[in-house]
C-alpha cells in the first residue's frame, strides 16, 4: 500500500518535469567541426593512370602491356623518333627511321593518321617504340602516349633517343 | 487581456541535423592519402588514361619536380641513385612481409606511382623510371589528370 502511493507520487513528479537536452553546445561543436572541414577541404582532381611495364634488363624494350604468350615473338615493331628543341618543345616526329623514314612534322595529328594507317587491317596494333629526345617536355611525351593509345596502340615503349 | 507565459524558442534540432550531415560529408570527402601527394606537382593530362585502382593498398608515390628532385612523403631524394636505394629498401621490406610462395608468383610488391611535373624533361622522368627498374620494380603507373575527350558527344 505504502509502496503504491510512493511510486504514484514519483510518476506524477516525473510527468511534471520535461527532459531538456542542451542542443546549443552540440550545435556549437558541430559548427566548429564543419568550419574545420570546410577550411581543410581540397577537392581531389580527377587523377588517372597510364600503366607502364618496365623491362627487366638494361637495354630491353619496355611495353605498356605484358607480352601475350600466344602472340608471335617476331611481332612487328613500329619506331617513331621524336626530336626536341632546346626549350623542350617538339621539333619533328620521324617515323620508321630504319626503312627510309617518314617525316610527320611536329603535329600529332599526322602521327595519329600514320599510326592508324599502319594498324589498319590488323587484328592487333603493332608495338610502338617512341625514341624520345632527352629534352622533350614530359607533357608532350604523355600526349604522344595518349594519342598512340587512342589510335589503338596498347603497347607503347618510351625510350631515350640515342644521340649518334 | 490574457498574457501567455510560454516562451518562444527556435527549434534547433533540424539545424543540428543538417550541420551533422554536412560534417559527415566533409569527413567522408577528406582525402587522407593526400599526405603522400605533393600538391606543387602539376600533372600532365591525358584522354586515354585509365581510372585509378581503388583496391590497391600498398603503393609508393614518387613526386618528381621539374628540377628532377624526387620526394616520397616528406623524404627528399635529389638524385635517381638515392631513389633507387630507397626503392631497393622498400622492395626488401615488401619481400619480408610477403610469403615466399606469393613473392615468387610476383605478388606482394608495392605499386610504384610516378607523379612527375608536366614541365619535367623526358630525361628526368626516364632516370627515375630507370631507378625503379634497377631497384626491381617492373610495373609502375604514370599519374596524369584525366582530360575530357573533345570528340565525345554530350
Amino acid at each position: 500500500m505504502f509502496h503504491n502511493r510512493r511510486s504514484r507520487h514519483r510518476r506524477q513528479a516525473a510527468e511534471g518535469t520535461q527532459p531538456d537536452l542542451p542542443i546549443t553546445p552540440m550545435l556549437d561543436m558541430s559548427f566548429q567541426l564543419m568550419a574545420f572541414f570546410i577550411l581543410t577541404f581540397r577537392p581531389m582532381p580527377s587523377e588517372a593512370q597510364l600503366p607502364l611495364s618496365l623491362p627487366k634488363e638494361e637495354g630491353a624494350k619496355a611495353a605498356t602491356a605484358l607480352p601475350d604468350p600466344l602472340s608471335p615473338e617476331d611481332d612487328e615493331e613500329l619506331t617513331v623518333q621524336v626530336f626536341a628543341a632546346d626549350n623542350g618543345a617538339p621539333l619533328e616526329l620521324f617515323a620508321a627511321p630504319k626503312t627510309g623514314g617518314v617525316s610527320l612534322g611536329k603535329d600529332t595529328a599526322a602521327l595519329v593518321a600514320y599510326l592508324k594507317e599502319k594498324a589498319a587491317g590488323r587484328p592487333k596494333a603493332p608495338k610502338l617504340r617512341l625514341e624520345i629526345a632527352d629534352r622533350l617536355n614530359y607533357q608532350y611525351v604523355i600526349k604522344l602516349m595518349d594519342e598512340a593509345r587512342r589510335a589503338g596502340y596498347e603497347r607503347v615503349s618510351p625510350t631515350l633517343l640515342n644521340k649518334k | 487581456m490574457t498574457q501567455s507565459n510560454e516562451r518562444a524558442e527556435p527549434n534547433l534540432t533540424p539545424l543540428l541535423d543538417m550541420v551533422l550531415q554536412l560534417v559527415m560529408f566533409f569527413m567522408l570527402c577528406a582525402n587522407f592519402v593526400m599526405e603522400q601527394v605533393n600538391e606543387a606537382i602539376v600533372l600532365p593530362s591525358a584522354i586515354a588514361a585509365k581510372a585509378l585502382d581503388k583496391g590497391a593498398t600498398d603503393y609508393l608515390i614518387l613526386n618528381v619536380d621539374p628540377a628532377g628532385v624526387t620526394t616520397v612523403g616528406t623524404d627528399v631524394y635529389p638524385t635517381p641513385l638515392q631513389v633507387q636505394l630507397f626503392l631497393r629498401n622498400q622492395l626488401d621490406a615488401d619481400k619480408l612481409r610477403t610469403k615466399p610462395a606469393h613473392w615468387d608468383k610476383g605478388e606482394g610488391r608495392s605499386i610504384v606511382i610516378l607523379r612527375a611535373h608536366k614541365d619535367c624533361s623526358f630525361k628526368t622522368v626516364h632516370d627515375v623510371m630507370s631507378a625503379c627498374r634497377r631497384a626491381g620494380y617492373g610495373d609502375l603507373q604514370l599519374r596524369v589528370i584525366k582530360a575530357a575527350d573533345p570528340t565525345a558527344g554530350g
